[in-house]
C-alpha cells in the first residue's frame, strides 16, 4: 500500500467524526468571529440612541458566547477522538506485523529502530493529525471568516487588510522555517550527546578500566560545545515567535486604525461608494486585527509538526509493507517422529554460501549433537529446522512429509527451543515460566523450575516466583538460561533444540538439568548444540560441522577412534 | 566547580536578574499603545487636547501635538498620523528591545544547560558501582537529558515571561482603571478566574501525565520484548497470546490518553468563554453612562470600550502565558531536585591525592582477608575472608559456581569498589594508596559482558592506548586468535562496530576483547569468564599463546575447569568462601567441590 492509501485507510475509518469535527470547528469560528461584529454594531446603535437595538446585540453576542463555547469543547474533544483512535489502530497494526513479518525481514532491523516505530514515530504521526485538524481547520476558518466579516463591515479597510496578510505569512513563514530548521539541527546533535552518554554509562566500569574517563568527557564536551552554539541560535529564533508576531500585530493595527479614523472624518463622503465608516465598525476591525496573525502563526507551526509527521508516517508505512510470513502449508501434524534433510542448501547472502548439499536424518528418540568452531553454520541449521529461514533448495521431511506442506504453527507446537541468546520478557517470574503453557498451575510450574535447578535461586529472590524481571538487569546470564530451560520443561514437547542453552550456567548445575533433559527425552528426539563436550557425550549421533558442511558423524566413541576433527576438539581440553 | 544546580544559576546572576528586566521596558511600549489610539480617535471628536475629559487620554493627545502639524490645513489627519507614527516607533523599539532580551534568555538557559549537563557527566563518569547501585543507569540517562533539559527550559521560561507576563496583566488593570474603574474592576475579576481554572486544569493534566508516561513503557517494554524475542513467540506460537496482551495495554494507554485530552479540551473554551462573557458583561455596565451622555462624551466611552477591549486581548494572551510558565517553572523544579540528587551522591572510590609509588618485587597483588558487602549493615556477605597472593609473572585461577562471588574479586582489584574489611595490596601499595589511573593502565581487563563500542576496530584498540601502532594491533590480534577474522574483510581494521558489538557474533567479541585488553600491554590481565563462547580448540590456543607471555600476570576466572587447571594457583569459591585453593593435582584430593567440578565436566562417573 502507498502511503496516502494507507493514511486514506486510517482516516476512512475515522470519517463520521472527522466530519463532525469539521462541522463543530465552523460553528464555533462563526460564534467567534461574530463578536466584533455585532460589538461593534452595538456601539453604533449608541450614536443613534437606540438602546433596544444595543441590548439585541448584546443578548446575541451572550447566546454565541456560550453556544459557541459548547461547540469548542466538543470540536476538540471530537478530534481527540480520531487521533488517538487512529494511534491505537497504528499502534497494534504495527505490533501485529511485528509477530507477523518474516523473521528474515526482521533481522535486517535494529531493535532502537523498530521500537522508535512503534513509540516515538506513533507519537510524532499522532501530534500531527491533531495539529493538522486543530489548528488547519480552525486557522482557515478563521481567516477565511474574519476577511469576510470586514468586508461586510467595510470593504476598503478590509482590502487593505488583505493586502497586509502578506506580512504576516512571511514573517510566520520565515520565523517557523527558520526554527525548524535548527531545532533539527538541535536534535541531531542532542541525539549524539546521547549515544556518547548512553554508551559511556552502559559500560562505564569498562571506561573507567580503559582510563578512558578524561577521553570520554572531552568526545561529549566537544559535542556539548556545537550543541551549545546550535541551542542557542535553536532557542533564540524560536522566541521570535511572539515578538514578532506582536510586531506585525501593532502594525496592522496602527495602521488599520489611523486610516480608519481618517475615514471616520470622511464618512458622508465614502457613503457614496458604500463603504460607510462608524465608530461601531472601527471597534470591530480594531479587534479582529489583535487576532490577525495569530491563524497564520499556528498554521506555520502546523507545517513543521506536518513534516514530522509525513517522515514518520512513511516510515511506518514502510514497516507495514514488509514481507509476512508465508504459510502455505496445509497438513496438521500431531508429533515429530522424523525429520529428514535432503540436499539443503541455504546462504544470507547469495555471494557467501554458508549450507551446501546438506543432507541429515534424524530419527524419533535420538539425540543428536552438533558441535564445531564459530560460523559453522550451527545455529543457522536451527533457524531452516524451524523455519524462520527458508532453505534455498533441497527439501527437509518431517515424518515424510515435505516441509512446504506443514502449517508452520503445527510444526512448532511440538518443539520447545531454548536459545543462545535467551529472551526474558517484562514480567513475574512466574509468567516467564508459564509462558509455553499459559494454564499450567503454580505447581507446574514449580516443578519445571526444579528440574531447570532454578528453584533454588528463584526461592531467593525477594518476591518469589512473583519476582518482576526484565532481560536487561535483575538476572545473570546464568539464571536467565535456566528460566528459559524451564519453559521448556513444562512444556514437556517431543523435539527439544537446545543452541548453547546451557553456556552460561556452573557445570554442576548443568550436569544435573542435562540428567533431567535425558529423562524427560526419553523416546523423544533432541538436537543439542554446545561448546562444552560434556554436554555433548551422552549423544546418539554427533555431527561436526565446518563451514557448512559436515565433517564427521557418529558417537563419542566413533569420533574418538576416528583421531578426526573432533578428538583434537576434545582431546585439547585437558591436555 | 558545579555541586548543585543552584551553582550553575549564581554563574549566571546577572542575567537572570536584568533578563528579566528589559522585557518590562517592551511591556510598557505594548501598554501604551491601546492608550495612543483611544488619544488620537478622541482628538478626532476634541480640537483641544485639554478639553478631553479624561485625563490620561488628554496627556498623550498633548504629546501627540508636541509633534505639531505634518498635513496642513488638516488637524485631524496630522493627528492620526502622529499618533499612527508614534505607536509604530514604540513597536518597533519594542521589539528590538525584546529581541535583546530573548537572546539573554537563549545564551542563559543554553549556557546553565551546557554547564550542568557535562558537570553532571563528568560527575557520572567518577561514581563507581556500588555509588550507582542506589539510582541506577536508566536514571543516571533520564537525568542527563531530559532533567536538564527541563531545567534549561525553565531558565529560559524564566527570563522571557516571569516578569513580563504579571507585569502586562497589572499594567492593563491599572490602565483601565484610569480609563474607567468600572472596566478595571471587571478585568481585576477575570484574571484570578482565568489562572484558577487554569492552572486546576492544567495540573489534573500533569497527573495525568505520568499515568500516561507509565502507560506508554508498558507498551514500550512489550514492544521492546517482542521485538528481542521475536524468535521465541513464533517457536512458541505465541504470536495470538502477544498480541492479545498487547491490545490490552494499548487499550488502557488510548484510554489515559483521552482522558487528558478531555481534559485539556476545556482550556480553550473556558478562555474563551470568560474572556468573552466578560466583553459582554462591560457593554452591559456601560449602558447607562453611554445612553445619557452627550454625543462627544459618547465618543470617549467608546474609544475607552475600544482600548479595553485591546487590553483584554493582552491580559488574555499573558494569563495563558502565566499559567504554563508556572507549569514549566514546577516541572523544572522537579527536575533540578533530581539532577541535585545526583550531585550529592558521594564518591565511594577516590583516587589518593598523594599517591604511593608502586614498587613491585615479587608480590604483584595480595588479598588479605577482604570481606566485601553491598548492604550497610555488613550482613549477605557477597564476599568473606578472601586471602590469596600473585607473584609476578604467575597465573591465578578462580573457579565457582554463578553467583558465588568470582566477578566480585574482579571489581576489587579494578578497584571499582572498596573492600568493606580487609586490605589488597598491589605491589608494595595499598590499593586505596594508589593513583586509580596509574594502577587501571597496569591491568587490562576482559569482562564478562565482552562489549565493544561503536566505532572501528581500531577505535576500540586506541581507546585502550592512544599510541598503539598497526604492527601492535596486528600482533594482539594474532595473540588473541582475531587475525583470521578480521583481516579476511577488506576493511580489516576499519570494520565498523555497531551497537555495541552486536553486529560481530560472541565469539568473535570475546577475541576482540582480549586483544583489546592486551594492546594495553598490562603487568596484570584480568579474564572474567571471557572465553565461553569460544571453542574449545581456540580457547585453548589463546591460552598457550598467553602462557608464553611470562612477564605478564594472569587472573583468570571461569567455569571451565580446562581453562583454569594449569594456573600456578586456583582458589575455588562458593558462596562467597574460599573452598580451597592450590594447584590442580592437589584440589583434586582436597577439594571436593572441585574434584566434582572435575568429574561432571569430564563425564568420569
Amino acid at each position: 500500500m502507498d502511503n496516502k492509501k494507507r493514511l486514506k485507510y486510517y482516516l476512512f475509518k475515522e470519517k463520521g467524526k472527522i466530519t463532525l469535527g469539521v462541522l463543530l470547528c465552523l460553528l464555533y469560528v462563526v460564534c467567534q468571529i461574530s463578536q466584533p461584529f455585532l460589538l461593534g454594531r452595538a456601539l453604533d446603535a449608541v450614536a443613534i440612541n437606540d438602546q433596544n437595538i444595543y441590548l439585541t446585540y448584546l443578548i446575541i453576542c451572550l447566546v454565541l458566547t456560550i453556544v459557541g463555547a459548547i461547540f469548542y469543547y466538543f470540536f476538540e474533544i471530537t478530534i481527540g477522538y480520531v487521533s488517538q483512535n487512529i494511534i491505537r489502530d497504528m499502534r497494534k497494526d504495527i505490533y501485529l506485523k511485528m509477530n507477523s513479518v518474516s523473521i528474515k525481514e526482521f533481522d535486517t532491523r535494529t531493535h532502537g529502530d523498530l521500537l522508535q516505530l512503534e513509540i516515538r514515530d506513533i507519537e510524532n504521526v499522532a501530534n500531527g493529525i491533531f495539529a493538522v485538524f486543530k489548528t488547519l481547520f480552525q486557522g482557515i476558518f478563521t481567516i477565511i471568516l474574519t476577511i469576510v466579516m470586514m468586508l461586510v463591515a467595510n470593504w476598503i479597510l478590509a482590502l487593505g487588510v488583505i493586502i497586509l496578510s502578506p506580512l504576516s505569512v512571511i514573517v510566520s513563514y520565515f520565523v517557523s522555517s527558520f526554527n525548524h530548521r535548527h531545532f533539527k539541527k538541535q536534535a541531531e546533535l542532542q541525539s549524539q550527546i546521547n549515544s556518547i552518554s548512553l554508551e559511556a554509562i552502559g559500560n562505564l566500569e569498562l571506561l573507567q578500566s580503559l582510563n578512558y574517563e578524561e577521553e570520554s568527557l572531552n568526545k561529549f564536551k566537544e559535542v556539548d560545545k556545537k550543541l551549545k552554539k546550535e541551542g542557542r541560535v535553536a532557542q533564540f529564533s524560536a522566541s521570535w515567535v511572539n515578538p514578532s508576531t506582536r510586531l506585525v500585530n501593532n502594525t496592522i493595527y496602527v495602521i488599520i486604525g489611523v486610516a480608519g479614523i481618517i475615514m471616520l472624518a470622511f464618512d458622508m463622503k465614502l457613503a457614496a461608494i458604500f463603504a460607510v465608516m462608524t465608530i461601531g465598525r472601527l471597534s470591530s476591525f480594531l479587534s479582529y486585527t489583535t487576532q490577525y496573525t495569530r491563524p497564520f502563526n499556528d498554521i506555520s507551526n502546523v507545517v513543521s509538526e506536518y513534516e514530522v509527521a509525513k517522515s514518520s508516517f512513511e516510515r511506518v508505512n514502510n514497516f507495514l509493507n514488509m514481507d509476512n510470513d508465508i504459510d502455505e502449508g496445509k497438513e496438521e501434524i500431531n508429533n515429530i517422529d522424523s525429520i529428514k534433510l535432503e540436499n539443503v542448501y541455504f546462504s544470507y547472502n547469495p555471494k557467501y554460501p554458508l549450507i551446501e548439499n546438506f543432507s541429515l536424518d534424524i530419527k524419533k528418540g535420538n539425540k543428536v549433537a552438533i558441535v564445531g568452531p564459530t560460523g559453522a553454520g550451527k545455529t543457522t541449521l536451527i533457524n531452516i529446522i524451524m523455519r524462520f529461514y527458508e532453505p534455498n533448495d533441497g527439501d527437509i521431511k518431517i515424518n515424510n512429509i515435505s516441509f512446504k506442506d506443514i502449517k508452520k504453527s503445527s510444526l512448532r507446537k511440538s518443539v520447545g527451543m531454548v536459545l543462545q541468546d535467551t529472551w526474558i520478557f517484562h514480567g513475574t517470574i512466574l509468567d516467564n515460566v508459564k509462558y509455553t503453557k499459559i494454564d499450567a498451575t503454580k505447581e507446574e510450574v514449580i516443578e519445571a523450575c526444579k528440574k531447570a535447578h532454578a528453584d533454588g535461586f528463584i526461592n531467593a529472590l525477594p518476591n518469589g516466583y512473583d519476582t518482576y524481571v526484565d532481560g536487561k538487569e535483575g538476572l545473570s546470564e546464568g539464571q536467565k538460561q535456566m528460566i528459559a530451560i524451564a519453559r521448556v520443561m513444562l512444556r514437556n514437547p517431543n523435539l527439544v533444540i537446545l543452541d548453547e542453552a546451557t553456556s552460561n550456567i556452573d557445570t554442576r548445575s548443568e550436569m544435573l538439568i542435562t540428567k533431567a533433559f535425558d529423562s524427560m527425552m526419553k523416546e523423544k528426539t533432541s538436537i543439542v548444540i554446545a561448546h562444552r563436550l560434556s554436554t555433548i557425550k551422552s549423544a546418539d549421533t554427533i555431527i561436526v560441522m565446518k563451514d557448512g558442511h559436515i565433517i564427521e558423524t557418529g558417537n563419542h566413541n566413533d569420533l574418538m577412534k576416528a583421531k578426526g576433527f573432533y578428538y583434537k576438539l576434545y582431546s585439547s581440553q585437558f591436555e | 566547580m558545579i555541586n548543585r544546580v543552584e551553582d550553575s544559576y549564581k554563574h549566571n546572576i546577572i542575567s537572570l536578574v536584568f533578563g528579566p528586566m528589559i522585557k518590562l521596558i517592551e511591556a510598557v511600549f505594548d501598554l501604551l499603545i491601546p492608550l495612543f489610539m483611544k488619544a488620537i480617535i478622541d482628538l478626532n471628536r476634541y480640537e483641544d487636547p485639554s478639553a478631553i475629559p479624561n485625563s490620561i487620554s488628554s496627556a498623550l493627545a498633548k504629546f501627540i501635538r508636541l509633534f505639531g502639524i505634518w498635513v496642513p490645513d488638516n488637524q485631524n489627519l496630522s493627528d492620526a498620523l502622529i499618533g499612527g507614527a508614534i505607536i509604530l516607533v514604540m513597536s518597533i523599539l519594542g521589539f528590538c528591545i525584546t529581541m535583546v532580551a530573548q537572546y539573554v534568555a537563549a545564551r542563559t538557559a543554553v549556557n546553565v544547560g551546557s554547564e550542568l549537563r557535562t558537570s553532571l557527566f563528568e560527575k557520572i563518569l567518577s561514581l563507581s558501582k556500588k555509588d550507582r547501585e542506589k539510582y541506577g543507569n536508566a536514571r543516571l540517562q533520564t537525568t542527563l537529558n531530559n532533567d536538564v533539559y527541563q531545567v534549561e527550559r525553565g531558565v529560559l521560561i524564566f527570563v522571557r515571561l516571569i516578569a513580563r507576563a504579571p507585569f502586562v496583566v497589572l499594567g492593563s488593570i491599572i490602565f483601565c482603571f484610569i480609563l474607567d474603574w468600572r472596566i478595571g474592576l471587571a478585568f481585576a475579576c477575570i484574571v484570578p478566574l482565568l489562572l484558577i481554572s487554569l492552572s486546576f486544569i492544567l495540573r489534573r493534566s500533569s497527573k495525568n501525565y505520568k499515568n500516561i508516561q507509565k502507560d506508554l513503557d508498558d507498551i514500550s517494554n512489550k514492544a521492546s520484548d517482542t521485538i528481542d524475542g521475536a524468535r521465541v513467540v513464533r517457536a512458541f506460537n505465541a504470536q495470538q497470546y502477544e498480541n492479545d496482551k498487547f491490545d490490552t495495554s494499548n487499550e488502557v494507554y488510548q484510554k489515559e490518553s483521552l482522558k487528558v485530552q478531555k481534559n485539556n479540551a476545556l482550556i480553550n473554551p473556558i478562555i474563551f468563554e470568560i474572556t468573552s462573557l466578560v466583553t459582554v458583561i462591560i457593554f452591559f455596565f456601560m449602558l447607562p453612562s453611554l445612553f445619557n451622555s452627550d454625543d462627544s462624551y459618547k465618543v470617549v466611552l467608546t474609544s475607552t470600550l475600544i482600548a479595553a477591549m485591546a487590553y483584554l486581548a493582552q491580559i488574555f494572551f499573558a494569563t495563558v502565558q502565566l499559567s504554563t510558565v508556572l507549569l514549566d517553572l514546577t516541572k523544572a523544579r522537579v527536575s533540578r531536585g533530581r539532577i541535585n540528587e545526583i550531585y550529592a551522591i558521594e564518591n565511594s572510590v577516590i583516587s589518593p591525592t598523594n599517591p604511593t609509588q608502586i614498587v613491585i618485587k615479587e608480590d604483584l597483588l595480595k588479598f588479605d582477608n577482604v570481606c566485601f558487602t553491598y548492604d550497610k549493615n555488613e550482613q549477605n556477605n557477597v564476599l568473606k575472608d578472601i586471602s590469596f597472593l600473585i607473584k609476578k609473572g604467575e597465573t591465578l585461577g578462580i573457579i565457582g559456581g554463578t553467583g558465588s562471588g568470582k566477578s566480585t574479586i574482579i571489581s576489587l582489584i579494578e578497584r571499582f569498589m572498596d573492600p568493606t574489611k580487609g586490605d589488597i595490596y598491589y605491589g608494595n601499595a595499598n590499593l586505596k594508596d594508589v593513583d586509580l589511573k596509574e594502577l587501571r593502565s597496569r591491568v587490562g581487563l576482559v569482562n564478562q559482558k565482552s562489549s565493544l563500542f561503536n566505532g572501528t576496530i581500531r577505535h576500540n584498540f586506541l581507546m585502550a592506548n592512544p599510541n598503539a601502532t598497526e604492527e601492535d594491533m596486528m600482533a594482539v590480534l594474532k595473540e588473541a586468535e582475531a587475525y583470521d577474522f578480521v583481516y579476511a574483510q577488506k576493511e580489516n581494521l576499519d570494520r565498523e562496530i555497531k551497537e555495541g558489538g552486536t553486529n560481530v557474533s560472541g565469539g568473535q567479541r570475546q577475541r576482540l576483547c582480549i586483544a583489546r585488553a592486551l594492546i594495553k600491554k598490562p603487568e596484570l590481565l584480568i579474564l572474567d569468564d571471557s572465553t565461553s563462547a569460544l571453542d574449545l580448540l581456540t580457547d585453548k590456543k589463546i591460552r598457550n599463546r598467553l602462557k608464553q607471555n611470562k612477564e605478564m600476570s594472569k587472573v583468570i576466572v571461569s567455569q571451565r575447569i580446562s581453562s583454569i587447571m594449569d594456573s600456578d594457583y586456583i582458589i575455588v569459591i562458593d558462596k562467597g568462601c574460599i573452598v580451597g585453593k592450590g594447584r590442580h593435582d592437589d584440589l583434586l584430593k582436597t577439594c571436593p567441590i572441585y574434584e566434582e567440578i572435575y568429574r561432571t565436566q569430564t563425564n568420569k562417573e
